[in-house]
């Protein structure tokens, strides 16, 4: 299904406009919030550190984020990324360190914040005893603008909306989170697994509008364990492994070790030269190998005729995050 | 869209609480001229001091007095700590606990709307949900009184409903607090209902009853209220100002710690 996108906002007076109803689209001027224009960093944190008593689970997160970009916050369960996402729209609150949002301290202006920002949590759950409809018309009745998106999320994620959400499964009851999350005009988002129990087409719909949302200007924060489509659609990638935030030269170190990385499909056996660091076998038949030196100079040495294929230095996001993970475990 | 989503989720136990609360009522108002000639008997079995001072009250040769002491007992002693209380307990507890449980906070006020907002919407409409039913049921007494011939004045009943109301409210503040701090709402319960059981506890030995809290919602508050002896200015200079403040103090600790809470 094709999608189309107006970034310019609406305004609403009661909430979700539902398909047909035009009445909600208009607001008296005094409801209206005048947003400042940003100019630095939406979301600037240093040096984070939180504890729970004496639990400590972020020792240090450091994170940059500059208006329009859209950013992967990528790391294994427990690392910490929900809880940095939730002190940054203050529903925690931070041990240490600074933390800034928008330009304002969320311990202190959440409020704000949230007028600004829409968030999506990871574990939550929502009001089994309204209808889905009820529902939206709640949670949307919090804020004084939405995008075209209402239309569009309506045909991307078509819900029972006059059903009870009790009645919903649990894929349902996430598109319905995510029609609240989605549907406000915010500046920034900040999605937490917002992927979680959706079937392929749902993704797939989903990274259609988020792509609609980064075309349109938007911030986007974005937490998933589908690298596939922080891949497809994060300009960076920030990892956080056990209560830290891996160090950018990390990350390109470890990118620079995985273009040394040959994957290949021999015609059959053959000894292999040396000046290799590993080889290994996977499971399709193939060889994957790093080089010490420069891989193509490696491959010049292999006879041509004996490759059925040949792929080099391919980073996906799924690798280096292997790499960066077992390197943390302290493993080869 | 707050107050009307906290209403549709108290609406039905508000009016099951009003329902229980007048059907203790309705019997005990019919059966007022049977159980009258049985009090003496009923005085001599019951040990306690301020239970005979009841009895005594309702013994009275007056039947005018002795009715109105029954229904200081049978309404605000008997029906409010009772049913006031659990309906306080059930109610507050839920107010924020009951949320956590469900996991439905971190929605709540991922919203843009503020904890103190939230807090306030849910009281507000937990303390009327608490507090109205006192007040049409004591209301609901004078038409019953009258099918038996019996009277009952309309501003005694409002002062005694309001000082009963300042205490269920008190209760209710406090159970807030708990349901702010409990993870889930059988623990919060679990809290005041320990406290509520231990004030009941005291209020029973005549040593240390002093310390209870219900000393000041029983029948020597009630039944001189009923009795008109004790009036407006009395009580608004004196325990249910004291109650007003308590109510006041404990929710904005109540707010405070909402404010500051890890969700």
């Amino acid at each position: 299904m094709a999608l189309t996108f107006n970034p310019g906002p609406r305004e609403c007076n009661s909430g979700f406009p539902l398909p047909g109803s035009p009445d909600s689209l208009a607001a008296p001027a005094s409801n209206r919030y005048h947003y400042a224009p940003m100019t630095g960093a939406v979301v600037q944190v240093e040096g984070l550190q939180k504890q729970f008593g004496s639990t400590s689970v972020l020792h240090r997160v450091d994170l940059l984020v500059k208006p329009g970009e859209f950013i992967g916050f990528v790391g294994p369960n427990g690392a910490g990324k929900s809880t940095t996402l939730r002190i940054l729209v203050g529903l925690i609150f931070a041990t240490s360190g600074r933390v800034q949002v928008l330009g304002m301290d969320p311990a202190r202006e959440s409020l704000a914040i949230r007028r600004r920002c829409s968030y999506l949590p990871g574990e939550t759950s929502i009001y089994q005893q309204m209808t889905g409809a009820d529902f939206l018309r709640f949670a949307l009745s919090f804020y004084p603008q939405q995008t075209e998106l209402a239309m569009e999320m309506h045909a991307a994620f078509p819900l029972p909306l006059k059903r009870r959400v009790g009645s919903y499964s649990s894929g349902m009851k996430q598109k319905l989170a995510l029609m609240a999350s989605l549907i406000p005009d915010a500046d920034l988002y900040i999605l937490d697994e917002p992927d979680r129990a959706l079937d392929a087409s749902s993704r797939l719909q989903l990274r259609i509008i988020l792509e609609g949302l980064k075309a349109s200007g938007k911030t986007i924060l974005l937490n998933s364990h589908h690298l596939s489509e922080i891949e497809a659609l994060a300009e960076r990638t920030v990892f956080i492994l056990e209560g830290r935030t891996v160090a950018e030269e990390r990350v390109a170190a470890a990118r620079e070790n995985l273009r040394k990385d040959i994957t290949l499909r021999l015609q059959s056996e053959m000894e292999l030269p040396t000046g290799t660091e590993f080889v290994r076998r996977l499971g399709d038949g193939s060889i994957k190998i790093r080089t010490i030196g420069n891989p193509m100079d490696w491959l010049a040495q292999l006879p041509g005729e004996k490759i059925l294929s040949v792929e080099v230095g391919a980073t996906r996001l799924e690798e280096i995050y292997s790499l960066l993970t077992k390197a943390e475990a302290g493993q080869p | 869209m707050m107050f009307l989503k906290t209403w549709k989720e108290l609406r039905w136990m508000a009016l099951t609480y009003l329902l229980i609360l007048e059907a203790m009522l309705v019997p005990a108002i019919l059966l007022w001229p049977n159980l009258r000639g049985e009090m003496p008997a009923i005085g001599r079995l019951v040990p306690f001091e301020f239970a005979q001072r009841m009895i005594e009250g309702i013994s009275n040769r007056d039947e005018s007095a002795a009715y109105l002491a029954y229904i200081a007992v049978q309404v605000f002693f008997k029906g409010v700590n009772v049913m006031g209380i659990a309906a306080a307990v059930l109610f507050g507890t839920g107010l924020i606990a009951r949320e956590r449980e469900c996991q439905t906070l971190e929605f709540l006020l991922a919203r843009p709307l503020s904890r103190s907002r939230v807090l306030a919407g849910k009281f507000c409409l937990a303390a009327l949900a608490v507090v109205i039913p006192i007040f049409l049921v004591s209301w609901s007494a004078m038409a019953w009184s009258a099918s038996i011939d019996e009277q009952l004045p309309f501003w005694e009943l409002t002062l005694a409903s309001i000082q009963s109301s300042l205490f269920v409210l008190a209760i209710l503040a406090f159970t807030v607090i708990c349901s702010v701090l409990a993870r889930n709402q059988l623990q919060a319960a679990f809290v005041v209902g320990v406290v509520v059981i231990s004030q009941v506890t005291i209020y029973f030995i005549q040593e240390i009853r002093v310390a209870s809290i219900f000393r000041l919602s029983d029948f020597d508050v009630y039944g001189p209220i009923m009795a008109g002896n004790l009036g407006a200015m009395q009580l608004f200079q004196g325990m249910s100002l004291w109650l007003a403040v308590s109510v006041v103090v404990l929710y904005v600790i109540a707010d405070r710690l909402f404010k500051r809470a890890d969700l």
